[in-house]
Order: C-alpha cells, then structure tokens, then sequence
C-alpha cells in the first residue's frame, strides 16, 4: 500500500466524500425515474467514493497515531515481522484453507442436489479446482526452492 | 523443547520486554520461548546464543522427552 504524504490523504478523503455525497443526493435526485443504468453507476461511485475516503482516512489517522508514539512504528515493525507473529499466520492460513476445502465439496453436492443452474455448479467446482492445483503448484514451486 | 531462556534472562536482570526489544521480536515470542510453547527459528536461536554469549545447545536442551515425542509422531 502505498502511503501518500499527509496533504495528498486529505485530498484525496476529501474528494471520496464528494463523490460519494454527490452520488447519493443524484440517487434521492433520480429516485422516482426509471434509469437502471445510471442508478448502477451512481452505487459503483458511492462505492469507490467510499472507499476512497476510508482508506485515506485510515491512512491520516495511522500518520496521526505515528507522529504523537515515535516508538510506535517500531513496534509495529517488529510485530509485523516477528517469526511467531508470521508463522502463527501461516498455520492460521492453511487451517482456514483446510477448513474451506470440504465446504466447497458440500457446496457443490448441495448445488447439484438443489438442482441449480449448471454454470453455477460448474463455477464452483472450477474454483474449487483452481484452488486446489494453487496449493500444488505452490507445493511444487516451494519443493524446488528449499 | 525445555530451555534455560527465563534463567538466563533473570542473570542479565532483563524484563521480557527489554530482551524482546534486544532481539526485535515480540514480548509474546519471549514469553512463549520461556513457556516451551514455542521452538524459535535456527535464526533466532543463534541470536539467543550469540546475545548471552552461549552455544545454542547451553541454552536449549534437547533431551529424551523431545525424543519420544519424534517417535510418536507419525
């Protein structure tokens, strides 16, 4: 993530507000007309406008809470590469994809049995599939490293 | 694996915060260290030796309970 300087953040929070607003007073604005389209559109920028001000207001307060703790990036350094910290979120990880494997199975049995549209079922198991040639390759790749 | 981390870091009058802050890691990894919850890296065993001045092994002792526990390993 790339951290702008202080005045670029506000620049940039102030102008995710401005879409975001902009784009909800042209929804209440449209409200009672048919326009599915523009209506699309006007979510998608309350979205990114959003987004926009919630990242770059999380980046303000990070400098924020940097300038008045100078030890803090310091301890945020060593947190963020501590050996425990780092492999305490890799076993976290691959628990998770453990967890998430026979779920998918499940998904796409109760996909199938729901009788749901073939591309759905389809959709499922290729990702599925994707995940698990992922973890062989990784597997592979990592064989030949170490 | 049973270690003499909380001995020796009581000799140097250290807290686990200052030894933390000496081998940048975190208190928890100390404290998990000193535990036995937690085996540390080659990495920062050789750090451990090298900043109380002490070969790997004086300070991590590797005995027969840690051998059984291999052998029940599958």
């Amino acid at each position: 993530m790339k951290n702008h300087n202080h005045k670029t953040n506000i620049v940039f929070l102030l102008i995710g507000l401005l879409v975001s607003v902009t784009a909800i007073l042209s929804l209440i604005y449209l409200s009672h007309r048919s326009l599915p389209l523009v209506k699309i559109l006007l979510g998608l920028m309350i979205f990114l406008g959003l987004q926009l001000f919630g990242s770059n207001a999380e980046k303000i307060m990070h400098n924020y809470f940097l300038k008045q703790r100078p030890g803090l990036k310091q301890d945020m350094m060593i947190e963020q590469n501590d050996e425990r910290t780092v492999l305490l979120l890799h076993l976290a990880r691959s628990k998770s994809f453990n967890a998430i494997s026979p779920v998918f199975v499940l998904l796409i049995i109760i996909f199938a049995i729901m009788r749901l549209e073939l591309w759905a079922t389809l959709a499922l198991a290729a990702v599925y599939m994707i995940n698990q040639c992922a973890m062989i390759y990784f597997f592979i790749k990592l064989n030949k490293e170490m | 694996m049973k270690n003499r981390l909380e001995e020796l870091r009581k000799q140097h009058a250290l807290l686990q915060e200052e030894l933390a802050l000496a081998l940048k890691v975190s208190r928890q990894t100390i404290c998990s260290l000193e535990n036995g919850r937690y085996n540390p890296s080659l990495r920062l065993a050789l750090k451990l030796g090298r900043f109380f001045k002490l070969p790997v092994e004086q300070i991590f002792l590797y005995d027969e309970e840690d051998l059984n526990s291999e052998k029940s390993q599958p």
